[in-house]
């Protein structure tokens, strides 16, 4: 993941810590240890007391005459971090394309067995062909391996092909089940960006500032923006 | 949970015994290809793209720096940036794209969303 601004602006301030744990991928998480002597790395779901996030790779070893490991992280509580989303676990697979196979005249339902089965209630729903052309809602009822509905219409019909993208996150909610796309986003398994197809509301404690669809090409260039939400500097552990 | 600032690296070594000079610990940086930062008056001794490094850039929403600040503590002087008019932050090249945004790409994301849903050829088209 990439700094993408520090919410009340100004310079980003850096700091040099040691390292608990081997870091071999840059722009992941770093966090607090309790026992370890140092940063160390989350899970893909976990990152309470997290202090930032890298710029750079370290090394940890416990030999004696070893350079002591460090690592840089960008440590400011206000960072707003933008990660790719992927479609997989692992980092770099693209969304999967929704092709609505029903109409609706309504403009409120997407018809297509490739919705999965992580519910997404709380998350958005994109249209990236069709009528309703880069429109965005939030979704609000699920059925697994089915459909998705928003309750909020798309200012026009939905037609057959039209396509979509449906992701777990959303800039609106309040962390409560339904409306919960706004409170995680579960890491990938580089730890570097976005697991986009699982359940809203899972993942690493964060608040989702914005989701940023590229136009070109949205199933793999896709970013969502968001803020630590269990910092160490901001608040202990939620 | 250990006390935050008891994790810092102190970075080069100024004792002494095994005193390390701002050079060496830089070429130890560079070597292992770690993020450097500098303040405004040792930066000018730092040639970042003979060493393959590129300026660390992220956008300032309030628009009082360029975006290419970073503070923390000075590599060399060890001094804190932000009493020596600001410091710059390097990134070795090959980590650029993982850790920031050159500003040019920035501006071109923005301005083809911003443009997305209005242009005749893209309603046209049906991307």
């Amino acid at each position: 993941m990439i700094l993408a601004y520090p919410m009340s602006g100004g310079a980003e301030n850096v700091r040099k810590f040691k390292v608990g744990i081997s870091f071999t991928v840059a722009g992941v998480p770093a966090i607090m240890s309790a026992t370890l002597p140092g940063v160390v790395l989350p899970s893909t779901t976990v990152a309470a007391d997290a202090i930032g996030v890298t710029t750079d790779t370290g090394t940890y070893s416990t030999t004696q005459g070893d350079a002591e490991g460090l690592v840089s992280v960008m440590w400011r509580p206000d960072n707003v971090y933008k990660a790719l989303m992927s479609g997989a676990a692992a980092a770099g697979t693209a969304l999967v394309k929704l092709v609505n196979t029903a109409v609706d005249t309504a403009g409120l339902t997407v018809t297509d067995a490739d919705v999965g089965t992580a519910d997404m209630d709380g998350g958005t729903l994109i249209c990236i062909k069709g009528a309703n052309l880069s429109q965005s809602r939030v979704v609000t009822t699920f059925t697994s391996g089915a459909s998705v509905a928003v309750t909020v219409p798309f200012l026009n019909d939905i037609a057959i092909n039209d396509e979509f993208i449906l992701i777990p996150y959303a800039d609106v909610g309040t962390g409560a089940a339904g409306a919960d796309g706004n409170s995680a986003v579960q890491l990938t398994s580089d730890l570097a960006g976005a697991n986009a197809v699982i359940a809203s509301g899972t993942g690493i404690n964060v608040v989702v500032v914005e989701v940023v669809v590229d136009p070109d090409d949205p199933t793999t260039k896709s970013y969502v923006l968001f803020k630590l939400a269990d910092h160490v500097y901001d608040i202990d552990t939620i | 949970m250990p006390f935050v600032d008891s994790l810092e690296h102190p970075g080069r070594r100024t004792t002494i015994k095994g005193y390390q000079s701002p050079a060496s610990w830089l070429t130890d940086l560079v070597t292992l290809r770690k993020f450097i930062i500098l303040c405004s008056f040792c930066r000018t001794k730092f040639n970042h793209r003979k060493n393959r490094y590129r300026r660390f850039y992220c956008q300032d929403i309030t628009g009082k720096t360029d975006g290419f600040q970073v503070n923390g503590r000075c590599d060399a002087c060890k001094q804190n940036t932000v009493l020596l008019n600001g410091g710059s932050g390097y990134v070795a090249e090959e980590l650029y794209s993982q850790v920031c945004e050159e500003p040019s790409s920035i501006r071109r994301v923005n301005a083809r969303a911003k443009n997305y849903a209005k242009s005749i050829w893209s309603a046209c088209n049906q991307k």
